[in-house]
């Protein structure tokens, strides 16, 4: 997963776009692991990254955070409704402790390329060299599409928090919703190609600049003397044109995602007419499969925890009749939520109500162990 | 519904469990045919007559004896009124009961294999089809060993299942030694149309891939075990598919369950199944290493 932030930190750590797409993957990356972890006691541990780049207050709201999971998670905690605010003072309290930290090493610096000399040329030993900008500038259109570059991050992290909100608004997209963490990678991987291509082709990490306008970096010191050389034009373009291609991909993919989530989304809410004369497979049904699928899930692992664990090599309905002859209670709704099961599992087929109810029965047969479970000695 | 027409049928007339019911229309629905296997007396030859009356189908009956010929199945060529007159055999049937079918000789009993395989029969030189749907129950005594002859491995694999009937309930037995004649008055509940239309049907119950990929590792479970000289042959899997495909449109369900597949499996594959010398000796039976099979591959279930 580093691998999408990598780059902002190692090749181009003055460049802007590249690092706070970085640091978002990043911090996507730590959110996603804490959703996916969310029922474990210590799920807010993923985030303690992010709190602490932001401070004291970063520290004080995660301990907030960490209280009221921990009051959630673990009924009867010490201290009650105490212990959020104890960990916040707490978090924030070492926050401002001025603690030994390892000596930070310091970043290398972006070295220029070494002058490679050509055929005929002179390349001086220790001497190095930086491209510039082709005299007369690149064509208008590699100027345009360098600052429309600029634009697509922001406008990539609106379609991803949008369809963040949606597979959010769905509760049990359990596929998509584990998957959200990858997400960054997915979309990082070819913004990279593109960005390395740049990189490689303009040379110093410097953007073809728009019209070739822009000043050459200044080159250390200790370096020796550096020779400026006319930048390889040719490739500054194809660098441009490449980079723009794979953020055109990025944007058109999470486009795709977008409108296949939102479709989602009709799917649940039209019913009947032509929902009804759909195929099974439609994607639209799938939102709802996997909501089923869910529920019948999480009374899987509800009566595990009430000491009826489902046995490896069981059928839905062995188990449902094991269920039925073990814990009375617990099998009409059981019974009911297997047979919503079973046509979504085995039949690729799911309507929204039926959801709806298995959501319910799932939630029923959730209360019914753990009164089962608190009733045993 | 198909099933509880049957059922309710033979209700009362037929000692039968319900699962062997089940599994019996399975195999009929699913095209392939059905083994019998029990000692005498368990009522294989009523259940066979009771089911091709109440199904509605043509009956016929072979008594397997070593002095059996083939053409004693298939028919003779007569010299009649000058000229070759055919005279069909018992084979022509819709439900063909071959009673002890290991009493027959190898030549006689490879004469059924063109006939279940491929619902025709040959004679000099001319194809005759079978009347549709053609099934076969064939029925084999476990104890009696003497004056028979094992059913080779390839003849055994046409069978789409085997099942013993085995001894009743004594509930049912008390009725069935009140009742005069089982058969006496027993209307048909179905017909061969809708015999057909339901195995087309059959055909269309979805399988998914999951319970495909379930069915393959439980064959490689079995060739991998040791003492399995023989494991599920490919013809065998199909079967299984089958059998499970109509055991789910008995339920009245279009998928497939894992139990479906189960008790298919359990069914097709013990009488395909060929042990080892030793594996046999140390008591293991192809029934138990079958249930070792569906106790250790895991089902397609929602892992929880």
């Amino acid at each position: 997963m580093w691998l999408a932030f990598l780059p902002g930190f190692l090749h181009a750590p003055e460049a802007g776009w590249p690092l706070l797409w970085a640091k978002t993957s990043l911090a996507l990356l730590f959110f996603g692991l804490y959703l996916s972890r969310e029922k474990g006691l210590w799920a807010a541990f993923w985030l303690l990254p992010l709190a602490l780049s932001l401070g004291p207050w970063g520290l004080g709201l995660w301990g907030l955070l960490h209280g009221f999971h921990l009051l959630a998670r673990a009924e009867g905690a010490a201290l009650g409704p105490f212990l959020p605010l104890l960990l916040a003072a707490l978090g924030f309290g070492l926050g401002h402790l001025s603690l030994p930290g390892l000596p930070e090493p310091p970043l290398p610096a972006p070295a220029p390329l070494p002058f490679r000399a050509g055929p005929g040329e002179d390349g001086g030993p220790g001497g190095s060299a930086v491209y510039l900008p082709p005299e007369g500038g690149f064509p208008l259109w590699v100027g345009v599409v360098d600052r429309l570059l600029a634009y697509a991050l922001p406008l990539a992290l609106v379609l991803l928090l949008a369809l963040g909100l949606l597979l959010l608004g769905q509760r049990r997209g359990l596929p998509l919703f584990r998957g959200l963490h990858l997400l960054p990678l997915l979309l990082a991987l070819p913004l990279l190609l593109g960005l390395f291509f740049l990189l490689g082709s303009l040379g110093s990490g410097e953007g073809a600049g728009g019209q070739g306008v822009s000043p050459p970096p200044p080159s250390p010191p200790s370096q020796g003397p550096v020779e400026r050389v006319p930048g390889p034009r040719a490739l500054g373009e194809v660098g441009v044109a490449l980079a723009g291609l794979s953020a055109l991909f990025t944007l058109a993919l999470l486009l795709a995602l977008l409108a296949w989530a939102w479709r989602g989304r009709g799917g649940k809410e039209g019913k009947g007419g032509e929902a009804a004369s759909a195929s099974p497979r439609a994607p639209q049904r799938s939102l709802p499969a996997s909501r089923v699928r869910r529920a019948y899930l999480e009374a899987l692992e509800a009566l595990r925890g009430a000491g009826l664990p489902r046995r490896l090599a069981e059928g839905p309905v062995e188990y449902e009749k094991r269920v039925g002859a073990t814990f009375p209670e617990a099998h009409p709704p059981f019974a009911r939520l297997t047979a919503l099961y079973l046509p979504v599992r085995y039949g690729g087929r799911a309507e929204a109500e039926e959801a709806e109810e298995a959501e319910a029965l799932a939630l029923r047969i959730l209360k019914l162990c753990s009164t089962k479970g608190s009733k045993a000695p | 519904m198909f099933y509880e027409r049957v059922q309710s049928a033979l209700r009362g007339r037929v000692l039968l469990r319900e699962e062997t019911l089940r599994l019996s229309l399975a195999a009929l629905l699913s095209g392939g045919h059905l083994l019998l296997e029990d000692v005498p007396g368990t009522g294989k030859t009523t259940f066979a007559k009771a089911l091709a009356r109440v199904l509605g189908l043509s009956f016929g009956r072979i008594q397997m004896t070593p002095d059996l010929l083939p053409q004693d199945l298939t028919g003779v060529y007569l010299y009649r009124e000058g000229s070759l007159v055919w005279e069909r055999g018992p084979l022509f049937a819709q439900v063909l009961l071959v009673d002890e079918l290991n009493r027959a000789t190898p030549r006689t009993q490879s004469a059924l294999l063109e006939a279940m395989g491929e619902g025709q029969v040959t004679l000099e030189g001319k194809t005759h089809p079978l009347p549709e749907p053609f099934f076969v129950l064939a029925t084999q005594n476990p104890v009696e060993e003497e004056g028979t002859f094992p059913l080779p491995v390839a003849q055994k694999d046409r069978f789409a299942a085997r099942l013993a009937l085995g001894y009743p309930d004594e509930k049912a037995l008390l009725e069935a030694l009140r009742a005069q004649d089982p058969l006496e008055g027993l209307a048909p509940a179905t017909d061969a149309e809708e015999v057909l239309a339901l195995r087309q049907k059959a055909r269309r119950v979805r399988v998914e891939e999951e319970l495909t990929d379930y069915l393959l590792a439980l064959a490689r479970f079995l060739r991998k075990r040791e003492g399995v000289r023989l494991g599920p042959s490919p013809r065998a899997l199909l079967q299984v598919e089958r059998l499970a495909q109509a055991l789910a449109l008995l339920e009245g369900r279009d998928f497939a369950l894992p139990e479906d597949l189960k008790a298919a499996f359990r069914a097709a594959i013990p009488h395909r199944l060929l042990l080892a010398l030793e594996a046999e000796l140390s008591g293991l039976t192809p029934e138990g290493l079958v249930e070792e099979a569906l106790e250790a591959v895991p089902a397609p279930v929602e892992a929880g």
